[in-house]
């Protein structure tokens, strides 16, 4: 009876640790698929955060960009960063220039304002002036860059627009 | 004796039952989290496709200015452009004037083509779309912008009419 009964214990022993082995393997794969879920979750959630302030970024600067130059009449400064134009016979300075963090700011009527959002820095902004003989245009490069895991990501927006009251 | 024997079954039967029961939770688990994993990555692409097609939407207009600014240059400029005919636009940064070329270029991943079209007028001078006569002063202009997203390519299209105004 004794020895029918440790042999049975013995056997129980075994199952058991049978049973652990499983349960650790299962549980350790279901974690590492939990982890690995929600780290892609989280990194694309951070990615798509970062995709929609560039664009949102980007939409804004250079609607207000190509808004004021299709206002203008005549272009005093395109070089260095900076875009100045003059509008209503030169009674309003309309100028584009980046703060020292990286904002794209706007002035006009001695009210300045950014035209950026936070986080959005202007990495690259190249204007040329075009000049037809019957109307002057501008080029727009510009470049933002956010942080994002780490690394920085940039994104170009391209833009041509002519001064309507160059004509 | 009986009541070992019992036991064994017993243990035996509960032991199943736990396996089959993770196995559940583990299918369980797996769907829900593929399915947030699906989620995820279709926020993912269409954040950057909302960003590509803002990217894109400035382009075409940017290939529309640039068509005038030609214009606004000579008139025989785009009269020398050949109906049907891609073209596309590089910048010369010698004399600062946009130039049609026949040559393909790209802008980082989009790629722009420019088309030039008669434009017809009936007896009212108004636009038509077919019959009427050709007007050689006014150019119908379409630019294409594309781009390649995961498994296909997009493209979209904005046109104007140019007129020689001289």
């Amino acid at each position: 009876m004794k020895i029918f009964f440790l042999k049975n214990n013995k056997k129980n022993r075994a199952f058991t640790l049978v049973e652990m082995l499983i349960y650790v393997g299962l549980m350790a794969v279901i974690t590492l698929v939990i982890v690995q879920s929600l780290t892609v979750i989280l990194k694309s959630n951070r990615g798509s955060f970062a995709d929609i302030n560039l664009r949102n970024s980007g939409y804004s600067a250079m609607e207000a960009i190509l808004r004021e130059v299709q206002a203008s009449e005549s272009v005093e400064q395109y070089s260095g960063d900076v875009l100045s134009m003059t509008q209503e016979n030169g009674s309003t300075v309309v100028t584009f220039s980046i703060a020292p963090d990286g904002t794209l700011l706007l002035s006009k009527n001695s009210s300045e304002g950014p035209v950026t959002l936070k986080g959005v820095r202007v990495s690259d902004l190249i204007f040329n002036k075009i000049e037809t003989g019957k109307s002057i245009a501008i080029k727009i490069q510009l470049e933002l860059e956010t942080d994002i895991n780490n690394t920085t990501k940039h994104e170009w927006f391209y833009g041509t627009a002519i001064l309507r009251n160059s004509y | 004796m009986t009541t070992n024997k019992y036991k064994m079954k017993k243990i035996n039967f509960n032991k199943g039952s736990g396996l089959v029961e993770i196995l559940v939770a583990v299918f369980i688990i797996t769907i829900i989290l593929g399915s947030l994993v699906a989620v995820a990555s279709m926020y993912l692409s269409n954040a950057k496709e909302s960003l590509k097609s803002t990217q894109a939407a400035y382009l075409a207009s940017e290939g529309i200015e640039a068509v005038k600014t030609i214009r606004d240059t000579s008139w025989d400029e785009i009269t020398a452009l050949v109906h049907g005919t891609d073209y596309y636009l590089y910048f010369d940064t010698n004399l600062s004037v946009w130039k049609a070329t026949t040559t393909k270029s790209t802008i980082g991943d989009f790629s722009r083509i420019l088309n030039i079209s008669s434009v017809y007028r009936d007896t009212n001078y108004r636009i038509v779309l077919s019959g009427g006569t050709i007007d050689t002063n006014t150019k119908k202009v379409t630019a294409y912008v594309s781009w390649n997203t995961k498994n296909s390519t997009t493209t979209k299209h904005i046109s104007t009419y140019i007129t020689n105004f001289n």
